[in-house]
């Protein structure tokens, strides 16, 4: 026999939503604050984070390692193995296209390692620079 | 009469304060930082004047602004509320040579409960207990090492200037004294530019009971009972109630007539609370004077719960020269009324103040409940003062339906976007020996682990509410009073 | 919705320099404005005022309801054209509210050429009618213009285009329903006297107003009859006998206190989506984009960070996040309208193009208005993605935007480029509004491009014939290629040319989209339908 609990959530305009749990009935509020939405239930406030952690953590998706994203020319690379860096800091600039792409870090780490040089021709994919 | 009062402070008291004024026909004029200028008794007042930057030391503490805003606003009293200037002779002195009214005891009187030793000698003569203690007037370590013996152990070295527990020590034998002193001499050289050191016998396990007076300019002093305030947290009250429930009738008419007579004493008017240790119970206990607080407390609402007055319209009476509205045998206690302090602090960590903004508060109502309460829905909390946001005041025939009510109404409190202590105060009212009524001061140091809120599991429902919430969030449930950029945007010129 | 984080240093070196240069740009921008807004002059505003009318600016002011924004046309069409002649091409356009409705109002300044239309007046009058059209805004024409600038009738009057478009419109709105009032408050005369006879609703003024097909001169010339302005066209004439005006107006104040109770009389269908939520300001400091974007095209910067700075709360839902990310898609909200984003972070390739099609459709199968963002150098070239078919991806993406019946806008935040042009809703994909930054570039290629195009067909030629292109030749081709690549390139060559409907300061770029937006829901959306898309 497996037991079911039965409960059933109706929103009520303005935050306030009515609870029945198990024939039970009581009443909950909540709000959105910021990306989180905060809940009152039984006397208890809950904090439902749904900021996911890519979105906090950057904006690039990679997560070690930097690659070009297309054919480009490398014209500049800013950082040496070992370098701490921020998130944001320009690692390494290329060029296609006429265009200069920065390549920043997604995140604050330690370089570990610089696979390219000024002047290299690169391919989609290839990684650039490693992070810690 | 008075025509118009400035009221010298913000939150919840400067709200109750404007709405007295507005009951008696008075004028009120709020007083704001920039932190506040959206803030409920900003727009509650008749007007409101700008005092300042955020930080109290330069808009709610600063004297000159408080002065220049009465005077730009034509005012002719100033109530402090309590804390910021509300005990500060100065402040007091410099509403007086400006021509104004202030609503509470003369500079004289403040300045003589300012200062603990000039509060414990005057409560001496007038034959009031207090705690043995002494002040040598050499404060060499020797000779307070012996004024320690006079005193006997265990004892408190306090500093002589100031409050709030900083630089208080607790010695319980005499091979711990030189230490303390010395770092006590230290500390209270750097809180209050006074090293001069006190030393009292320390009072094992007190209750900390108060009683509340007002004194006339035509010679009337009544006292209005008790409050109990033993629920502290680093010296800082958290619950009171009235009754106490350790008093008798007998010991309560000691205490009742010690607080008056002290207070001719002082030559006091207006209110004022005589706070005394209690040490025992019943008719065996003890009690000793401990300070005068010589201004309206925070938790005035449970006597005038319990006593049906209203002690601020009293006091605006009072500063205008009438005589009290009551004598003593007029004054009765019926039933009971406990008082919490709702902060915005996270209890579970630390109870660090909190800031921000009230994205949802919804206040309790129903039979003996009382919100006093300086936010409302969409405040900000802003980060500079006290996080105090609301107290909430419970009362009923006895001390089981106050207790019982409180936890309700905490319970049926929502307040989201900043974090408060309300569970951890329903935890409180709830535990056995507050339900019990056997507290001391204490009580918090003791079980306060007890009540933060442990790892609950989130309830299923939690995330289902939370969901709906986020979308309806989202979807924008339909918002017919959004306005149309085209009126939103006024005199855009693009 | 996620709220988009900011990397950007606010203390680089970079960042100032950008500031600073941005802040340049803006500060030249206002300046053309301002000169462009003061019409004709000093001593054409005497006369004009002499004659107890009041300047254009002033009629606005009057006309429309206390408050209201207005959302100019082409404040600076006609800029570095005819000798600088014609300032904002004598013609004030543009969207304001007038008794609560959204009016597109088309206003002559008699300071400049006596009102005369010019080829880019024809040419802003006739987008002005364009976006009452699109937007089902009633229109309101105050009148004062001599009419066709003679010296260029070749320019102005035969062409599809033309000034007979003018009234063409006028009476395709009037049967769609979308009024048609004109206040005649100077003269009105030959093809100009069809603007107030082609209204649904006309109000004259007494003195001041003359509508007729030939003035004094002409008939004189034509029948010998001498005859006053007055007595040949005043408002007696047409209010009393003619019947071609309805309303006679003592004055200037008068006739638009007239238009105004016009207006208040016409049905709208405005219909704002239920789903609105409260506007919020972007968490991230608008100000900042100047810093962010600068003014060196060569210098990819992060599109999020500007998306960030104009979308409600910077709240971004993005679309396809981690798939063709030299495309940005996603849901935001903008003074609270829901609204899909396209907005480039690099070359399109074909998984960009692929995406962004995609997300078009999306937002055409739920009525979600497009905001193009473009700063777009083209698609990517090379065999690998020849090969890969880019130009049948590109040609869907294409295909997307130009069957697209969602209200569409577009802002050139930094470069617009080719393909990529057409591709990001260019002024020939009928945006609902289109918009440049002071920073923007727009041009078939970059004019480096351009000149190594150029020469390496000449050297080709050349070598074919067993010659060969000295550095000193290929210098002079490209210099000049690049000279006319820059002019041509500039926002301001294009406003004067009303390819677009105006420069904007980044800084108003939100408050823009809002109105645009808000607009457009004077219209229905049509249910969406596409072609064939080649797979």
């Amino acid at each position: 026999m497996s037991e079911t609990i039965a409960s059933r959530v109706t929103p009520l305009g303005r935050g306030r939503y009515a609870l029945e749990r198990n024939g039970r009935r009581t009443r909950a509020y909540a709000a959105r604050v910021g990306s989180a939405v905060w809940v009152f239930l039984d006397g208890r406030v809950h904090v439902v984070a749904n900021e996911p952690e890519a979105v906090a953590a950057g904006h690039a998706d990679a997560p070690g390692s930097l690659s070009a994203p297309m054919p480009a020319t490398v014209v500049a690379v800013d950082v040496v193995p070992g370098q701490a860096v921020a998130a944001g800091d320009t690692l390494v600039r290329l060029e296609a296209m006429k265009m200069e792409w920065p390549l920043a870090a997604p995140r604050a780490g330690v370089v570990r390692a610089v696979r390219c040089a000024i002047g290299d021709l690169v391919q989609p994919g290839e990684p650039l620079v490693e992070l810690e | 009469m008075l025509r118009r009062v400035l009221v010298a402070n913000r939150g919840e008291i400067a709200v109750r304060v404007i709405r007295a004024c507005r009951e008696l026909g008075i004028e009120s004029v709020a007083v704001y930082s920039d932190a506040d200028a959206g803030a409920l008794h900003t727009c509650l007042a008749d007007r409101a004047v700008r005092i300042g930057p955020a930080p109290a030391a330069e808009s709610y503490l600063s004297v000159p602004a408080l002065i220049a805003a009465a005077r730009e606003a034509g005012a002719d009293a100033v109530h402090p509320g309590y804390g910021f200037l509300s005990e500060s002779d100065a402040f007091a002195r410099a509403c007086l040579e400006a021509g104004l009214v202030f609503i509470g005891p003369p500079p004289e009187a403040l300045a003589g409960m300012g200062s603990k030793i000039a509060a414990r000698a005057l409560a001496e003569r007038a034959g009031v207990p207090i705690v043995p203690g002494l002040t040598p007037a050499d404060q060499s370590d020797a000779a307070l090492v012996a004024a320690a013996a006079q005193v006997g152990y265990p004892l408190l070295v306090k500093p002589s200037e100031g409050g709030g527990g900083i630089g208080m020590k607790v010695v319980r034998e005499a091979a711990d004294l030189r230490p303390a002193l010395t770092q006590a001499r230290r500390e209270a050289q750097a809180a209050f530019g006074d090293g001069t050191l006190y030393l009292e016998r320390l009072v094992e396990r007190p209750r900390h009971v108060e009683f509340q007076i007002i004194a006339d300019d035509h010679g009337h002093v009544v006292h209005l009972f008790e409050r109990e305030c033993s629920i502290q947290r680093r010296h800082q009250k958290v619950l009171e109630e009235t009754p106490s429930p350790a008093l008798t009738p007998a010991l309560r008419q000691r205490m009742g007539d010690a607080a008056v007579r002290l207070a001719r004493a002082a030559g006091y008017r207006n209110a004022g609370t005589v706070e005394f240790l209690l040490e025992g119970a019943g008719e065996d206990a003890r009690f000793y004077f401990l300070e005068m607080n010589a201004r309206l407390q925070v938790e005035h609402p449970i006597t005038e719960t319990v006593v049906g007055v209203d002690l601020v319209r009293a006091q605006l009476l009072v500063a205008a020269g009438a005589p009290l509205p009551w004598t003593q045998d007029e004054l009765r206690q019926r039933g009971h009324a406990i008082e919490v302090r709702v902060y915005a602090e996270d209890p579970a960590r630390g109870h660090l103040p909190q800031a921000g903004v009230l994205a949802l508060y919804r206040e309790p109502s129903g039979p003996g409940i009382r919100v006093d309460a300086g936010v409302v829905e969409g405040s900000t909390v802003p980060v500079h003062y006290d996080p105090l946001l609301a107290k909430l005041i419970a009362s009923g025939e006895t001390r089981e339906i106050a207790r019982r009510r409180a936890v309700a109404a905490l319970q049926d409190y929502p307040v989201l976007g900043v974090r408060t202590n309300l569970a951890f105060l329903a935890a409180l009212l709830s535990h056995d020996r507050v339900a019990r009524g056997d507290v001391d001061t204490t009580f918090l140091d003791e079980e306060g682990g007890t009540l933060l809120e442990g790892h609950h599991d989130m309830p299923p429902e939690v995330s289902t509410i939370a969901t709906l919430e986020g979308v309806s969030a989202l979807a924008g449930t339909a918002s017919p009073g959004v306005p149309d950029p085209w009126q939103a945007l006024r005199d855009v010129r693009v | 919705m996620d709220r988009l984080p900011s990397h950007v240093r606010l203390d680089s070196p970079e960042f100032t320099q950008n500031r600073d240069r941005m802040a340049r740009l803006v500060d030249e921008l206002r300046a053309r404005v301002a000169a462009a807004r003061l019409g004709g002059g000093e001593r054409q505003l005497e006369r004009h005022r002499a004659q107890g009318k009041l300047p254009v600016r002033e009629r606005l002011d009057r006309l429309l309801d206390p408050g209201s924004p207005f959302l100019e046309l082409s404040p600076l069409a006609a800029w570095g054209l005819y000798d600088d002649g014609a300032p904002g091409a004598g013609l004030v356009c543009g969207i304001g509210r007038i008794s609560g409705r959204e009016t597109v109002v088309v206003a002559n300044d008699a300071t400049v050429k006596g009102g005369t239309y010019f080829p880019i007046a024809v040419k802003k009058h006739l987008r002005a009618q364009q976006v009452a059209f699109d937007n089902r805004l009633p229109c309101l024409y105050l009148v004062d213009s001599g009419g066709a600038f003679l010296p260029l009738q070749a320019e102005v009057f035969p062409d599809r285009e033309h000034f007979g478009r003018i009234f063409f419109n006028q009476a395709r709105m009037s049967a769609a329903g979308i009024p048609q009032i004109a206040v005649v408050m100077g003269s009105c005369t030959a093809g100009g006297a069809y603007v107030p006879a082609m209204s649904d609703e006309t109000v004259i003024v007494k003195g001041t107003g003359t509508i007729f097909l030939g003035g004094p001169p002409l008939v004189k010339a034509a029948t010998g009859e001498d005859v006053t302005a007055e007595e040949l066209g005043g408002a007696d004439v047409h209010a009393r006998i003619s019947g071609v005006a309805d309303y006679l107006a003592d004055d200037d104040a008068h006739a638009l206190h007239l238009a105004r109770t016009i207006l208040s009389t016409v049905h709208t269908a405005k219909t704002l989506p239920a789903d609105r939520t409260e506007p919020e300001p972007p968490a991230h400091d608008p100000a900042d984009l100047y810093g962010i974007v600068g003014t060196d095209l060569r210098r990819q910067y992060e599109v999020r960070e500007v998306i960030a700075r104009i979308v409600d709360g910077s709240r971004f839902d993005e679309f396809k996040r981690a798939y063709g990310t030299t495309i940005v898609t996603g849901f935001a909200r903008l003074h609270g309208f829901l609204v899909g984003l396209v907005a480039n972070n690099g070359v399109l390739f074909s998984e960009s193009a692929l995406k962004a099609t995609h997300f078009i459709e999306l937002c055409n199968q739920r009525g979600v208005p497009l905001v193009f963002l473009q700063n777009v150098s083209g698609f990517m070239v090379g065999r690998q993605y020849e090969r890969g078919g880019i130009a049948k991806d590109g040609a869907k993406m294409v295909h997307a935007v130009a069957t697209s019946v969602v209200p569409k806008f577009t802002v050139v935040i930094g470069g617009s480029f080719g393909a990529g042009n057409y591709g990001m809703c260019g002024r020939a994909y009928d945006p609902r509004f289109l918009w440049m930054w002071p920073n923007a570039r727009i041009s078939v290629m970059g004019g480096e491009q351009a000149a190594g195009v150029l020469t390496t067909v000449k050297r080709e030629q050349l070598a074919r014939e067993g010659a060969a292109l000295t550095a000193e030749e290929e210098q002079r081709m490209r210099a000049p290629l690049l000279e006319q690549y820059e002019r041509e390139g500039s926002p301001y060559y294009s406003t004067a040319r009303l390819w677009d409907d105006g420069i904007l300061d980044p800084l108003s770029t939100r408050d823009a989209l809002a109105l645009g937006l808000s607009a457009a829901y004077n219209a229905p959306i049509p249910p969406p339908r596409v072609g064939v898309f080649r797979m």
